[in-house]
C-alpha cells in the first residue's frame, strides 16, 4: 500500500526468500527420524528432585495453636467476602480460622478439610466451605496446570480418594493431557522456570535483592490491589459461566466428585459442615441470571446436602448484595468486606449461638 | 476449533493422514469438508455465512465471464455479498450504538435495540479473500473457476481461515489446482514452523499477556507501569499473530501448500512506510492493491496522495474492529505516513543513506509503534486520554521499580523473538541464508529445544489469538 504504484508482487519476493531457506530434499526415513528426535529429546529430561511438592503441615499446626470454633475454606470468593477482624470482633478472638487460596476449587477444598482441619488435634464446631454454582462437583476444574501445586502442598504422597476422583472425572482431552504429562515430566519444573525468569529480571533491577525462589512479583502486589482496578465485569473471566451443560447434571457429576468424601470426613470427625453458595456478579436490574439447568442443579445439590446432614446456604438473590458492592467479576469490593461479613453473620446466625 | 488445543492437534494429524491416503482427485474435496468441520466445530451456524459468501463469489465470477454485458452487475453482486456480510455482522452493532449516542447528544432519546449480532470468527479475513477473488476476475487478472470445490477450498482452507494470511486467488488457486506431492522435507518444515508458532503463542504471547492484562486492568497506572504494559502488549500482539501465521503456514505445508509470509521483523522497521512493508503484509498489500492504487495512489500530487493514504489507513483501522480506538489507530498511522512521506522529501540525502543513524531510526520507530499499540489496546477513549497525559514525574519510586521489573520480564520472554528477528533477515544480514542454519541437525535441535520450552514455560492459561476477533 505504501510502496506507491509499484505492484511488484510480495508473493514473488516471498517465494525467493522461501527457496533460500528451504531444506534440501529428504527421504521419508530421514524426515521421520528427525521428527522422532524432536519429540524424544524433551522427554529425556526427568527431574531428579522429588516429583511432588512437600506436604505443608503448617496450616494444621496453626489450627492447633489457634483452636478456632469456626473454620472457613474457599478461594477468593471467601477471601474477598469474609473479614477476619470483623469476625473476631463479633465472635471473640481466636474463634475463627480462614483458610483460602487464590484460584483452586473443590479438590483443594477437599484436601484442606481432610489433611489440615480434620488432621489437626483440635476439632472446630463448624466448617464453612464457600463455592460458586456447580464448582463443588467439578473435581478437575482448577486442579491442573497453575493450580495443581496448591493441591500438592495439601496432599500426602498417596491420596487414593483424590486420585480416583480425578481419574474418573477427566474428559478424554484431560486424560490425554495427563498422559502427556507423564511422558514429559519436564513440565513439573514449570514453576522453577517461572522463578528463574522472575529472579533474572529482579537481578537487573536490584542485584542481590532477592533470593532465588522467592516470588518477586509479590513485592509489587499493592500496586495491583483489587481496589486499584477498573470496575469491569469481565475481569474474572476464567471463572465465568460455561457453556458445558454436562457440568450441571448433578446426578452424573456427584459420584466422581469429592463432595461425598467431604461429608463423610466431617461426619466421622464430628464437625458440622456448611456449604455456602456465593452470589455471582449481579446485573444492574438484580440478581445474576441463572439457567434452568443451573437452578435444577442447585435444587438437587441442596436436597442432597440436607439428606446427608450437611448445611447449605445460598446467597444468590440476596437483596443486600447489589452490583455496587462488587469489584471485578464475582469479587466483592475490599471496602465492603466488613459489611459482607456482617451480612454473612446475620444470614447464618443459626450457626453462631 | 482453536489451534492451541489437543482437539486441533488430533484433527490435524487425522486430516494429514487421510488426505495423503486419498486419491489426489478427491483431496481438495476432503480438505473442504475438513475445513468446514474445523470452522463449525463450536458454532455450526457460522458455516451458513461461509457457504453464502462462497456461493456468491463463485456465481459472481462465473456470471462476469459468461455474460460480459452484465459484468458490472455480477461484480456488484460479489462485492455486495462480501461487504454486506461484513456490514451486518461486524459493523451493525457499532453503527446502531453510535446512532443512539448521537441522537442522545442531540436531545432525542432512542432506546438501545435488544438485538445484538454475534461476530463470526475470522469474518474480516474470509470477506477480504472473497473480495480479492471477485476483483481479480473483474479485472481479468484471473479466470473465473468453474470448479466449485476449488473456490470453496480457496475460501475455507482451515489453516488460514480465521486469521489469515489473506491469500490472493492468483497465488493460492494454482496451488489448489495442481497435483500436490507428499514431500518429506516440506512436512518437516511444516512441523518446525508449527512448533515455532506454538512456542511464540504459548510461551511468549501468553506469558507477557499476563503483564499487559494486569496493567490495563488498572484504573490509574503510573507512567512506568503503563509503558511496561504497552511494551508487553507490543510483544504479545507480534508473538500472538505471527505465531498464528507460523502455525497456519506450517499446517499448510503439511498438505503441500505455501501460504504467503505475513511478517518480516516488523520491530526492526526504520520508518512508518518500512513498518507496513513488514507488518501484516497480506493485509497491507491487499489494501495497497485494492484500495490505495485504485484511488490514484500518489499520482495526483501530495494532497491527493495524502488523502489516499488517510482513506486507506482509516479503512485498515476499521477492518480491525468496529470501535473508535481502531479508527484512531488507523488515523494515527495514516498521519505518520503522510508526515514521513513529506519529511523524507525534505531531508538531506545523507540522512536517508546513513547506516550509523539506523539504530536511532529503529528505536524511534519502535517508540512510535508502541504509541500506536496503546491506541489499539485501550478501547475506552476517556481512559486513553488519561493514559496519554500521564506524567513521568508523578510516578512513585515503587511504580518505577515495578515498571522496570515488568519490562525486564517482557524482554527476557522476548529473547527468542529478538534472536529470530536478527537471523530472519537473510536479505539484510546474510546470516540465515548460510547452510549451517539450514541444516537438518541444527533445525531439529532448535525444534526440540523449542518443544521442551513449550512444555517447561508455557503460560498457565492460553487466551484466544488476538486476531480471531477481527
Amino acid at each position: 500500500m505504501v510502496d506507491v504504484d509499484k505492484r511488484a508482487s510480495v508473493i514473488d519476493d516471498e517465494e525467493k526468500r522461501a527457496a533460500r531457506s528451504r531444506l534440501p530434499p529428504l527421504g521419508a526415513g530421514t524426515a521421520l527420524a528427525a521428527l522422532l528426535f524432536v519429540l524424544a529429546v524433551p522427554s529425556l529430561y526427568r527431574p531428579t528432585l522429588h516429583g511432588k511438592l512437600p506436604f505443608d503441615r503448617q496450616l494444621a499446626g496453626e489450627i492447633d495453636a489457634k483452636k478456632p470454633d469456626y473454620v472457613f475454606i474457599g478461594n477468593s470468593m471467601l477471601g474477598t467476602r469474609i473479614d477476619e477482624h470483623t469476625l473476631e470482633a463479633r465472635l471473640g478472638r481466636n474463634c475463627c480460622y480462614i483458610l483460602w487460596t487464590g484460584g483452586a476449587e473443590s479438590a483443594w477444598d477437599h484436601q484442606a478439610l481432610k489433611n489440615e482441619v480434620i488432621a489437626a488435634a483440635h476439632r472446630p464446631k463448624v466448617v464453612f466451605i464457600f463455592f460458586r454454582d456447580a464448582y463443588l462437583t467439578r473435581v478437575t476444574y482448577r486442579a491442573n496446570d497453575a493450580y495443581w501445586w496448591k493441591i500438592e502442598r495439601l496432599s500426602h504422597d498417596h491420596e487414593p480418594q483424590l486420585e480416583r476422583s480425578m481419574r474418573d472425572s477427566r474428559t478424554w482431552q484431560e486424560a490425554l493431557e495427563y498422559r502427556l504429562g507423564l511422558l514429559y515430566p519436564i513440565q513439573k519444573r514449570r514453576e522453577a522456570a517461572d522463578y528463574a525468569l522472575e529472579w533474572l529480571a529482579s537481578q537487573a533491577i536490584d542485584p542481590g535483592g532477592s533470593a532465588f525462589g522467592t516470588p518477586v512479583a509479590n513485592r509489587y502486589n499493592e500496586l495491583f490491589a483489587l481496589d486499584r482496578l477498573k470496575n469491569i465485569e469481565t475481569a474474572d473471566d476464567a471463572a465465568a459461566g460455561t457453556d458445558d451443560s454436562a457440568i450441571y447434571d448433578f446426578d452424573a457429576m456427584l459420584p466422581h466428585s469429592l463432595l461425598p468424601s467431604m461429608i463423610d470426613l466431617a461426619r466421622d470427625a464430628g464437625i458440622e459442615l456448611v456449604f455456602v453458595r456465593v452470589q455471582r456478579r449481579p446485573t444492574l436490574l438484580g440478581p445474576p441470571p441463572q439457567s434452568a439447568q443451573l437452578l435444577r442443579y442447585v435444587a438437587k445439590l441442596h436436597a442432597y446436602l440436607l439428606r446427608n446432614g450437611a448445611g447449605f446456604y445460598d446467597f444468590t438473590g440476596d437483596p443486600e448484595l447489589t452490583l455496587d458492592h462488587y469489584l471485578d467479576g464475582d469479587h466483592i469490593q475490599a471496602a465492603w468486606k466488613p459489611e459482607s461479613t456482617e451480612l454473612f453473620l446475620r444470614r447464618l446466625k443459626m450457626y453462631f449461638p | 476449533m482453536i489451534f492451541q488445543s489437543l482437539d486441533f492437534l488430533l484433527f490435524l494429524l487425522l486430516v494429514f493422514c487421510v488426505h495423503w491416503l486419498l486419491p489426489w482427485r478427491v483431496r481438495n474435496l476432503f480438505l473442504v469438508i475438513a475445513s468446514y468441520f474445523f470452522y463449525g466445530y463450536v458454532h455450526p451456524w457460522f458455516l451458513l455465512l461461509l457457504w453464502f459468501v462462497t456461493i456468491a463469489v463463485y456465481l459472481a465470477g462465473l456470471g462476469m465471464e459468461a455474460l460480459p454485458a452484465y459484468r458490472r452487475w455480477f461484480f456488484a453482486l460479489g462485492l455486495a455479498a462480501c461487504l454486506g456480510m461484513l456490514g451486518i455482522f461486524k459493523y451493525f452493532n457499532f453503527f446502531i450504538d453510535n446512532i443512539v449516542i448521537a441522537s442522545r447528544a442531540m436531545g432525542f432519546e432512542l432506546s438501545q435495540p435488544t438485538l445484538r449480532i454475534a461476530l463470526p470468527v475470522g469474518i474480516s479475513f474470509f470477506a477480504f479473500q472473497g473480495l480479492s477473488y471477485v476483483i481479480d476476475v473483474y479485472r481479468g487478472d484471473i479466470r473465473a473457476r468453474r470448479n466449485l470445490v476449488d473456490v470453496a477450498l480457496f475460501k475455507a482452507f482451515f489453516p488460514q481461515l480465521v486469521a489469515g494470511p489473506i491469500e490472493r486467488a492468483t497465488h493460492f488457486l494454482p496451488q489448489i489446482e495442481r497435483r500436490r506431492e507428499l514431500r518429506p522435507e516440506a512436512v518437516l518444515e511444516g512441523v518446525f514452523l508449527i512448533i515455532w508458532g506454538f512456542f511464540k503463542k504459548l510461551v511468549i504471547a501468553d506469558n507477557v499477556s499476563v503483564i499487559a492484562n494486569k496493567v490495563f486492568l488498572l484504573a490509574h497506572p503510573g507512567f512506568p507501569l503503563l509503558w511496561a504494559g504497552v511494551l508487553a502488549f507490543c510483544v504479545q500482539i507480534f508473538a500472538d499473530f505471527s505465531g498464528y501465521t507460523d502455525i497456519a503456514r506450517g499446517a499448510a505445508k503439511l498438505f503441500g501448500f505455501d501460504l504467503i509470509e505475513n511478517f518480516r521483523s516488523p520491530y526492526l522497521a526504520s520508518s512508518p512506510v518500512d513498518f507496513w512493508r513488514r507488518w501484516h503484509i497480506s493485509l497491507s498489500t491487499w489494501l495497497r492493491d485494492y484500495v490505495y492504487i485504485p484511488l490514484g495512489g500518489s499520482r495526483g500530487g501530495r494532497l491527493l496522495g495524502a488523502r489516499n493514504v488517510m482513506i486507506t489507513f482509516l479503512l485498515s483501522g476499521l477492518w480491525h474492529g468496529a470501535s473508535w480506538n481502531y479508527v484512531l489507530w488507523g488515523a494515527y498511522w495514516g498521519v505518520l505516513i503522510v508526515i514521513y512521506n513529506n519529511a523524507s522529501n525534505l531531508a538531506p540525502e545523507w540522512v536517508a543513506r546513513s547506516r550509523g543513524l539506523l539504530p536511532l531510526k529503529i528505536f524511534l520507530m519502535f517508540a512510535l509503534t508502541n504509541i500506536g499499540w496503546l491506541l489499539f489496546r485501550e478501547t475506552d477513549l476517556r481512559q486513553l486520554a488519561d493514559y496519554l497525559t500521564l506524567a513521568p514525574s508523578a510516578a512513585s519510586g515503587l511504580e518505577w521499580k515495578a515498571g522496570a521489573y515488568l519490562a525486564c520480564v517482557v524482554l527476557l520472554y522476548s529473547t527468542p523473538l529478538i534472536v529470530q528477528m536478527y537471523l530472519g533477515r537473510p536479505h539484510e544480514t546474510g546470516v540465515y541464508s548460510g547452510r549451517r542454519f539450514n541444516s537438518l541437525a541444527v533445525r531439529s535441535l532448535t525444534a526440540a529445544g523449542l518443544f521442551g520450552g513449550i512444555l517447561l514455560m508455557r503460560a498457565a492459561s492460553s487466551a484466544d489469538f488476538i486476531y480471531f476477533q477481527f
